[in-house]
């Protein structure tokens, strides 16, 4: 019964709240017991359970690991419905020759809504899309918390964007659309008409519009990767947010994941990372992952329909490789339809306004999801030109109905499908002996890498957090190593289609068990009978 | 190896007991409070008959510290508070000791001192310092004008320990005068999967580890014995043949894995761990995961975060004579205007402290991302300085000659061992049986000596150290509306100044926390009459200041500067009387009436 009211709830609404999405979480854990369990991560700034789904078949902390993350961004409804259509596909789908070879191999971990704060706004009247999550903060630093954000002040439900005629105003009305705006440009000689601020007034009499707005943190800007400071969404410091110290344990803690795949503004597919940082000694440290990222990042890129923009800073989808040490990849669930040239990036010029392009769709689909700009008397600006209009909060960056948000998600499931498939499969064949007399044995252990993703970053080897890729010989009674060490630490990333062979040799007869792995790839054992 | 598992513990266990007996007799002494035999004639410092007794010539454990703590706090109850500000990885307490006097204000209300210690557990003379420093400040209040102003007029926030798991390791467990520079967070080191499974190993079950050396044939070793002093040893030049091979500190390959060492305590360093320019393992090495990941600096770093009031900083490490301060890296930066506060207060340090030099980190010592006081400057808009402690100029009072330190030690420190400690700072070399080498000899510096000082100069780094935090204290905004002045606009409207004057050096917010808006500005608020405008006055000689748009009644002020003045005008319908009150986060509250 429980499953069917679920699904019914679903086929509602594009978009659930965290609450109805623990409940499908648990309901999905539930229903496909033995591959999959649901569970709480932490809990955010506003006492919200960060929410996780692991599916796979047995012992899924020892198998190799893709993690998928939505909801970083505070306005990104559609990364949490992806996300979660992923992980119903899994298990809904398990019986599936396909999808059992994955399930039976892997572990998927699915955290839908890393930041589930920031979007409850869409459930709340006014509607209102909020910076962060519900930690409060002194953002004008008078003493208040949160005492003057923006409000509904015309009473629509909606709080929208707000041009005022200003002497001092940069923006003029778009050329393509005179319902969108642009910033002037004095170089070509253009004159500013309107100051552009969200809707709001001088809530505590200082003066000042919406200068101290309910929303913390940030999550997908509170990373040490390329750190925000001094800003409110940035937080105080790196990993303040609550939710971002429980993503980064969450990973940590889990060595079995070797790639991430993050639903944000974020797009890494559409123009591959070069992975170079920029204070490593040395150009050429990370050339391994440098490639097995490319290489990577083309395989699934035609899948991914979707685009987004270059890092800010701060971000999870950054952070994830370069602090965390796992092959990451990144593009928004859902964004509106883009022309080649966005991808290519050869005619940057040509890339189309993300605005003009929401409008465009809005116009011929739902004109609801545009408010027209229309008079208003504001009482901080008596006798002025007010105008509210504007994009609804939350239009410009998802899917804006059930069908479309289908479309994306399954979508989305195709692409995650295929990267959960090229995770790393390590091959370990019967090790090939032989005699050199008197008693010593050389012997060759192969491990082969049958995925896709290498069994480790080399970047990876250098945070903390990573257990190495080693070969551990476990000799008989009798027996000794003729030479080296018993431990094999494996340094250079064994990439898909590729091996890797070590030599032993082994003074005396019996049975040599050799034990090959990582986290990120399972351990392996294989024994070979020396006589 | 001749020497059997147990026969290690027991002396492990013999060591504890006795460690634990110096602990325990402190704390009977501070809960019977019995009379301490009184002497007839103090010595200029410290009284003679103080409510707490404590001997300045030994290193405390966390028991031991944390007795000493609660008896200050309930000998004197009005002067200090003492709480606990979370729980390490092992379950100790972090304890902060405030110490000001709550009847001139309460302690969130006056610019407070951070003084922190031991974040590197081995370095542990630091918890002495600020423990002599409570002691002083407490035991001086009635009887030295200066220090009870001071108490009176400030906060100080101490934290004795901020890795009290380690420092009890570094008693009771083997270790080198180096180790553990960790907390007690389980991590893989060799990445292998196994947690501190590979510590070095107390051969000799003396309680240090020591270095072990073989003799080899001559010319098939890099080392020698000193002709100085045979227990150090030497390096040898580019063409002399040799006759020793170092084999590095006491151990051997516990886990079969090859390698020797290579996976003790922790492994991460706690002050590389904090929200400032933090980078990871690969440029910053002991990072560990994120800022603020270990229990032990997300504590500091909540107390931190919930004392806005905190403007001067203290943190107390070893070793090396240095009064440091940031930035930690090349690229970050220390305000200019800051920069000259840093300078003046670090000049001071330089007369206090012998031996020592006031140093920029990154210039002068090593880069340091993620360090606790850059965090503490550039995060919170604190001044802080890192003092090392322990000059080897102090052996005798010039700076130590002479090489060696094959076996931590050096050939000056051979001859202060020999003319002033008697020997108690080598451990001789002695024969063992080693599972992979043979017989090695294990000798060297004990764990006690070279980083740290002796017992008869603890007492004096603890003061001259403590002196220059004082100092530091001392110059730490006081903020006062010195004056009011009214004058007549004619229409019944009247023209208010005040003068807010700053009588110390230190402005009362730094200017990295004016330029990134770190706190609040200050306010200067005017109560009397019905307020038409306000706005601050930009020369004292001259009639035009900057309006302040909304709010008129309370004027935001970036800061008064150091030694500085600022004139906030307000312009009311009225004659008076009037009360100005100035109220910085950093830097109290005063009124004056007129």
């Amino acid at each position: 019964m429980l499953s069917v009211y679920s699904s019914v709830a679903w086929s509602q609404s594009a978009y659930m709240n965290a609450a109805d999405e623990a409940r499908q979480l648990n309901d999905l854990a539930s229903r496909y017991k033995s591959l999959s369990a649901a569970f709480e991560i932490g809990k955010s700034a506003g006492g919200r359970a960060i929410m996780a789904i692991e599916i796979g078949a047995g012992d899924r902390s020892k198998k190799p690991a893709l993690l998928v993350m939505g909801g970083v961004d505070p306005e990104d409804l559609s990364g949490p419905a992806a996300s979660v259509q992923f992980a119903r596909y899994l298990l809904e789908s398990a019986s599936a020759d396909s999808v059992k070879a994955i399930l039976d191999k892997y572990t998927v971990y699915v955290v839908p809504r890393v930041s589930p704060d920031p979007l409850e706004a869409y459930f709340r009247k006014p509607l209102m899309a909020m910076q962060g999550n519900d930690k409060k903060d002194d953002a004008d630093r008078d003493g208040q918390m949160d005492e003057d954000g923006p409000s509904d002040v015309n009473g629509d439900g909606i709080v929208a964007m707000m041009r005022v005629i200003d002497p001092k105003g940069e923006w003029i009305s778009h050329e393509a659309n005179n319902k969108l705006m642009r910033k002037a440009d004095s170089r070509k000689g253009e004159v500013g008409k309107y100051l552009l601020m969200r809707e709001g007034k001088d809530d505590d009499g200082d003066k000042m519009i919406n200068e101290d707005a309910a929303g913390g943190i940030n999550v997908n800007s509170n990373t040490t990767y390329n750190p925000v400071t001094y800003t409110s969404a940035g937080g105080r410091h790196p990993f303040e947010a609550v939710e971002a110290r429980a993503i980064a344990d969450f990973i940590f803690e889990r060595p079995n994941i070797i790639a991430t795949f993050t639903f944000s503004y974020v797009d890494n597919l559409s123009k591959p990372w070069r992975i170079k940082y920029p204070r490593t000694p040395g150009p050429n440290r990370f050339t391994a992952d440098s490639t097995a990222h490319a290489y990577l990042t083309n395989w699934i890129r035609p899948l991914s329909k979707y685009s987004g923009v270059d890092s800010e800073g701060g971000d999870l989808p950054g952070w994830a490789y370069w602090h965390a040490g796992r092959y990451s990849f990144a593009a928004p669930a859902w964004s509106f339809p883009a022309d080649s040239a966005r991808r290519g990036g050869a005619n940057a010029a040509a890339t189309p306004n993300l605005e003009l392009q929401a409008l465009k769709w809005y116009e011929a689909n739902d004109p609801s999801g545009f408010l027209s700009w229309t008079p208003l008397n504001h009482p901080d600006f008596p006798g002025r030109t007010v105008e509210l209009g504007w994009f609804k909060p939350f239009a410009l960056s998802n899917a804006p109905n059930t069908a479309l948000m289908n479309e994306a998600g399954n979508n989305a499931t195709k692409m995650l499908f295929r990267l959960a498939s090229g995770l790393p499969e390590l091959d370990v064949p019967a090790p090939r002996v032989e005699s050199l007399g008197a008693g010593v044995y050389r012997v060759t252990v192969v491990a082969t890498n049958k995925g896709k993703i290498p069994t480790h970053s080399e970047i990876g080897r250098n945070v903390k957090g990573h257990t190495a890729f080693l070969i551990r010989t476990k000799l008989g009674n009798g027996q000794k190593l003729a030479m080296g060490s018993p431990t094999t630490f494996v340094n250079q990333p064994i990439k898909g289609g590729e091996s890797y062979s070590q030599t032993f040799l082994i003074h005396g007869k019996g049975t040599t068990q050799f034990e090959i792995g990582n986290p990120a790839t399972g351990m392996r054992s294989v024994s070979v009978n020396l006589n | 190896m001749k020497r059997s598992k147990t026969s290690m513990m027991k002396s492990i266990q013999f060591l504890t007991l006795g460690f634990l007996f110096a602990g325990l007799s402190l704390s009977a002494m501070g809960q019977q409070s019995t009379p301490v035999p009184f002497s007839a004639q103090m010595a200029a410092g410290a009284p003679n008959n103080p409510k707490v007794e404590v001997a300045w010539n030994r290193y405390y454990d966390y028991k031991a510290y944390t007795s000493i703590l609660q008896n200050l706090n309930k000998a004197y109850p009005d002067l200090s508070e003492l709480k606990s500000i979370g729980k390490s990885q092992e379950g100790r307490e972090l304890w902060v000791l405030t110490i000001t006097n709550e009847k001139t204000g309460s302690h969130t209300t006056k610019p407070g001192m951070y003084i922190a210690a031991n974040i590197h557990a081995n370095e542990i003379q630091a918890t002495e310092v600020a423990l002599y420093t409570a002691w002083y400040l407490l035991e001086n209040y009635t009887r030295n004008a200066w220090i009870k102003e001071l108490v009176d007029s400030r906060t100080f926030y101490i934290i004795p320990s901020q890795s009290p798991d380690s420092r009890d390791k570094y008693m009771y467990e083997a270790n080198t005068a180096n180790s553990p520079r960790t907390g007690q967070v389980p991590r893989d080191d060799d990445g292998d999967g196994l947690i501190n499974e590979d510590r070095p190993n107390d051969l000799n079950g003396d309680g240090h580890i020591t270095m072990m050396r073989k003799k080899v044939a001559k010319g098939l070793g890099t080392w020698k014995v000193s002709a100085e002093d045979d227990r150090i040893m030497i390096r040898c030049n580019a063409d002399e043949a040799c006759d020793y091979e170092m084999l590095g500190q006491e151990g051997f390959d516990m886990d079969g894995d090859g390698r020797v060492n290579e996976d003790g305590d922790g492994s991460y360093d706690p002050n590389r761990n904090w929200g400032w320019n933090w980078q990871p393992n690969y440029i910053q090495g002991g990072a560990d995961r994120y800022p603020f990941n270990l229990p032990e600096t997300k504590a500091v770093a909540d107390f931190v975060k919930a004392h806005p009031n905190i403007i001067g900083g203290q943190s107390y490490h070893n070793t090396g004579g240095m009064i440091l301060r940031g930035p930690g890296a090349r690229e970050d930066r220390v305000e200019p205007s800051d920069e000259r506060i840093f300078d003046f207060i670090g000049a001071i340090g330089e007369q206090q402290l012998p031996g020592y030099r006031y140093l920029i980190t990154w210039r002068d010592l090593y880069t340091v991302y993620g360090g606790e006081t850059d965090w503490l400057y550039a995060g919170e808009g604190i001044m802080p300085f890192v003092n090392e402690l322990w000059a080897q100029y102090n052996m005798f009072r010039q700076n130590p000659q002479g090489g060696g330190g094959g076996g931590g030690g050096n050939t000056t420190l051979a001859k202060f061992d020999r003319l002033l400690l008697f020997g108690d700072a080598f451990v001789p070399w002695q024969e063992v049986d080693h599972p992979v080498f043979g017989k090695v000899e294990v000798g060297g510096t004990k764990k006690y000596v070279g980083r740290m000082p002796p017992s008869f100069l603890l007492e004096e780094e603890c003061h001259r150290n403590m002196a220059f935090t004082l100092h530091h204290a001392w110059h730490l905004p006081q903020v006062k509306v010195h004056s009011i002045e009214t004058k007549s606009l004619g229409n019944g409207l009247t023209e208010v100044v005040a003068t807010i004057v700053n009588e110390r050096s230190v402005p009362s917010r730094l200017a990295v926390d004016v330029r990134n808006n770190i706190s609040r500005p200050d306010w200067v608020s005017l109560k009397g009459g019905k307020i038409i405008s306000s706005g601050v006055r930009t020369n004292r000689f001259e009639a035009t200041f900057n309006e302040q748009p909304g709010s008129p009644e309370r004027v935001d002020i970036e800061a008064v500067p150091g030694m500085g003045t600022v004139f906030v005008v307000w312009i009311v319908q009225g004659n008076g009387p009037f009360e100005v009150t100035y109220d910085g986060v950093k830097s109290g509250k005063h009124s004056l009436k007129k």
